[in-house]
């Protein structure tokens, strides 16, 4: 079972209290931009075995959205951090480097 | 049928625990900024007490509970609850806030005797063994958003939802049924 500190509140969140966000980070892309950017935005998507991110909604708890880092095969946690940014903190990225050298996530390694 | 013992209770249940729903609290949800000191100040000044620290209930005359990093609970008089909005309202005016009344929107329970932590322990995802007295732990039950807090080592007070308080009653009733004992707490 999946389970995650919730960095709004502080409590340790098992799979049960959240509900699920889909992929973190995706950049959106509405009218005016291209078919191809607008399609990217609605069903392209990372589906990596090992590192992946993602967002969470603490939804038995504080009611707030959060990104996590985790790993889909092993269900390691690598952490978790806050909703308001664009990229997975130095921290984060520093852990994973240490625990999965080579790893590879859109742009990021 | 108006025994004196069961005043203010609208209805309970004696396994090895005493499971019994409270009439009506009144509870007000309050939202704001709650790092500025103005509204702090206001705050204290109408309410009587501190606010919250993260994940704490505050216990006074009027208990405050930490429901996220924006949101409060006051637990007052069912009677008070009116006076009380008006009186935040006026004082945070010109702030960022919101308040409602959800007194009728909500339930509260108590479960009192020696196994009230083990009665939680089987319908909550939450290690009750680390929680604090007057820590308050917004969870789920079963299938119910609730939340609860210690109000002693054997007793618990739970709130939820006045739409699920039937399912949240059967769901403490059959995890205190007698014989039903685990002894881990």
């Amino acid at each position: 079972m999946l389970v995650f500190k919730c960095p709004y509140c502080g409590i340790e969140a098992d799979e049960t209290e959240l509900s699920p966000g889909g992929e973190a980070h995706l950049k959106r892309f509405g009218p005016g931009s291209s078919d191809e950017e607008l399609e990217g935005y609605l069903f392209n998507r990372e589906n990596p075995k090992g590192v992946h991110f993602e967002r969470w909604r603490h939804v038995y708890g504080c009611g707030k959205w959060f990104h996590a880092a985790r790993c889909t095969s092993t269900l390691e946690v690598f952490g978790t951090y806050s909703a308001q940014t664009f990229e997975p903190p130095k921290e984060i990225i520093d852990i994973i480097k240490s625990k999965r050298p080579g790893w590879k996530w859109r742009n990021l390694s | 049928m108006s025994d004196k013992k069961n005043e203010g209770v609208v209805r309970s249940y004696s396994g090895y625990v005493k499971v019994s729903e409270k009439m009506k609290t009144g509870m007000l949800t309050v939202r704001g900024d709650f790092k500025s000191s103005k509204f702090k100040t206001s705050f204290t000044k109408v309410v009587g007490t501190k606010l919250p620290k993260d994940r704490k209930l505050i216990l006074a005359k009027n208990n405050v509970a930490w429901m996220s990093p924006d949101e409060l609970l006051i637990l007052c008089d069912y009677a008070d609850v009116s006076s009380l909005s008006q009186n935040l309202q006026t004082e945070l005016k010109d702030q960022h806030h919101m308040l409602v009344n959800v007194s009728d929107a909500r339930a509260l329970f108590e479960i009192s005797g020696s196994g009230s932590r083990e009665v939680i322990a089987k319908l909550a995802p939450v290690n009750i063994a680390t929680l604090e007295i007057g820590e308050i732990r917004r969870t789920r039950f079963s299938q119910i958003a609730a939340a609860f807090w210690l109000t002693s080592a054997t007793s618990v007070s739970v709130i939820c939802f006045s739409s699920v308080a039937d399912y949240m009653f059967n769901l403490l009733k059959t995890s205190s049924m007698p014989n039903s004992k685990v002894g881990d707490f």
